[in-house]
């Protein structure tokens, strides 16, 4: 017996998609997926057009056949990668430009400012050393505090792999601590 | 499986990994004016906007009137045909039949056609026939431009559906505009259901539970009955 195709289906088919429409609805969820992905806050707007650019040019090839966040989180995924090498060169480019701003901020208290972009460093340190499958997924669950099989929709996976992502990425977490602390512990003594 | 508990709740991790993660930031909102920077600038990436609209105007005419045209099809033809096998018997048939054909008359008016069905049944059975047949309502009545509506109502929830994990906020603005465009439209308690498992996912339980409330009274013992209950049972059940 030939399959019918459910109600949902035929109207997921039916929507007209355009990039405009694109944005409007999971321009945010763009938005927060880059910043799971590690995407500083000096490259997330350049991200962000970059994200749709790919939208533009690639919407005819969506197939329904996912959820559109998960078409979308595939590429958030390489622009997020793309931005991570580039990041990766310039990163004495920007961390001179933190110092800058801690220093120019007249504001706050130096130390407590210090303290806290020291804190900040060091946990970024820790995130950036996962692959960005797991960081979004422990980011999502840890920080965010968004439950399993809520990621597990929004991503298009099994909520299996959720779990299995997240377990991974706790041991991963775990030792890069570790290493940073064995590293501060090194230091400390010299 | 054993439902996760996040690190910071269950406080299984190792201490410096808590320590690390108290510094930790959820991700920000795409706060409202680098949305309408990104806009414009997705905005000319799509070329002319103008034209891309009209474009789709026209789409959504041209579904309609095939839709439509289906709809006025499904029920004219019947009736037309049998208009003609009443023309072709008018001649021949008993003076008794004669009003019946007349009665049928006012809403569609064939022109005289040679008949395309000829009938092979006796005269008066067929006309005996015919007359217990159910009455087709004219195609002034048929709901034919209700079918694009039923389309847009669809899109509409649709859209919304696929907004529901990775942006509720969002998916409950489509829902109301899907409820300030068809606010009884044949899809409004599906629209009720998925704006209740909207504010479920943004915690807004109270309300949640009002609108489910409110779907309940509106279609007492329905579908959504269980699916309401597995809802709001799962979203009491989590922390």
């Amino acid at each position: 017996m030939a399959s019918i195709p459910s109600f949902s289906s035929v109207a997921a088919s039916a929507v007209e998609l355009d990039v405009n429409r694109v944005h409007e609805d999971y321009a945010d969820f763009v938005w927060r997926t880059l910043q799971r992905l590690g995407v500083v806050a000096q490259d997330l707007e350049d991200a962000l057009q970059e994200v749709f650019v790919v939208v533009h040019k690639k919407l005819t090839t969506f197939d329904h056949s996912s959820r559109l966040s998960t078409w979308l989180f595939g590429i958030c995924l390489r622009v997020a990668a793309a931005q991570r090498r580039r990041a990766y060169r310039r990163r004495e480019e920007l961390v001179s430009e933190l110092e800058e701003r801690l220093l120019a901020d007249p504001g706050s208290d130096p130390e407590q400012s210090l303290l806290r972009q020291q804190a900040a460093a060091r946990l970024e340190l820790v995130l950036a050393s996962l692959t960005l499958e797991r960081r979004a997924v422990f980011v999502m669950f840890e920080i965010e505090g968004i439950a399993a099989p809520a990621i597990a929709e929004m991503l298009g996976v099994p909520v299996g792999t959720v779990y299995s992502r997240l377990s991974t990425a706790r041991a991963e977490f775990t030792q890069a601590v570790a290493r940073l602390e064995r590293r501060d512990g090194k230091r400390g003594s010299l | 499986m054993t439902e996760l508990e996040p690190w910071r709740q269950s406080g299984e991790a190792p201490r410096e990994a808590l320590e690390l993660l108290q510094h930790a930031h959820s991700p920000s909102a795409l706060d409202a004016r680098t949305r309408a920077r990104s806009r414009r600038r997705v905005a000319a990436l799509s070329g002319v906007p103008l034209a891309a609209g009209v474009m789709l105007w026209i789409q959504n005419v041209a579904l309609g009137a095939v839709l439509g045209g289906a709809g006025i099809a499904l029920v004219t033809v019947p009736n037309w045909r049998g208009q003609t096998r009443e023309a072709t018997l008018a001649p021949v048939a008993s003076a008794s039949a004669a009003p019946r054909v007349s009665q049928r008359a006012p809403v569609f008016v064939p022109p005289p056609q040679p008949s395309i069905e000829p009938s092979s049944k006796p005269l008066e059975t067929a006309i005996v026939a015919r007359s217990t047949t159910p009455e087709v309502e004219s195609p002034v009545a048929v709901s034919s431009p209700t079918a694009p509506s039923l389309m847009q109502e669809a899109q509409l929830l649709e859209r919304a559906r696929g907004l529901l994990d990775a942006n509720p906020e969002r998916a409950l603005e489509v829902l109301s505009e899907h409820q300030a465009n068809f606010a009884r439209g044949a899809l409004q308690l599906e629209r009720e259901f998925l704006a209740i498992s909207a504010l479920v996912r943004l915690q807004r339980h109270a309300e949640a539970a009002r609108r489910a409330e409110q779907l309940r009274r509106m279609s007492p013992q329905s579908l959504y009955d269980e699916r309401l209950k597995q809802l709001l049972d799962g979203a009491s059940s989590k922390p």
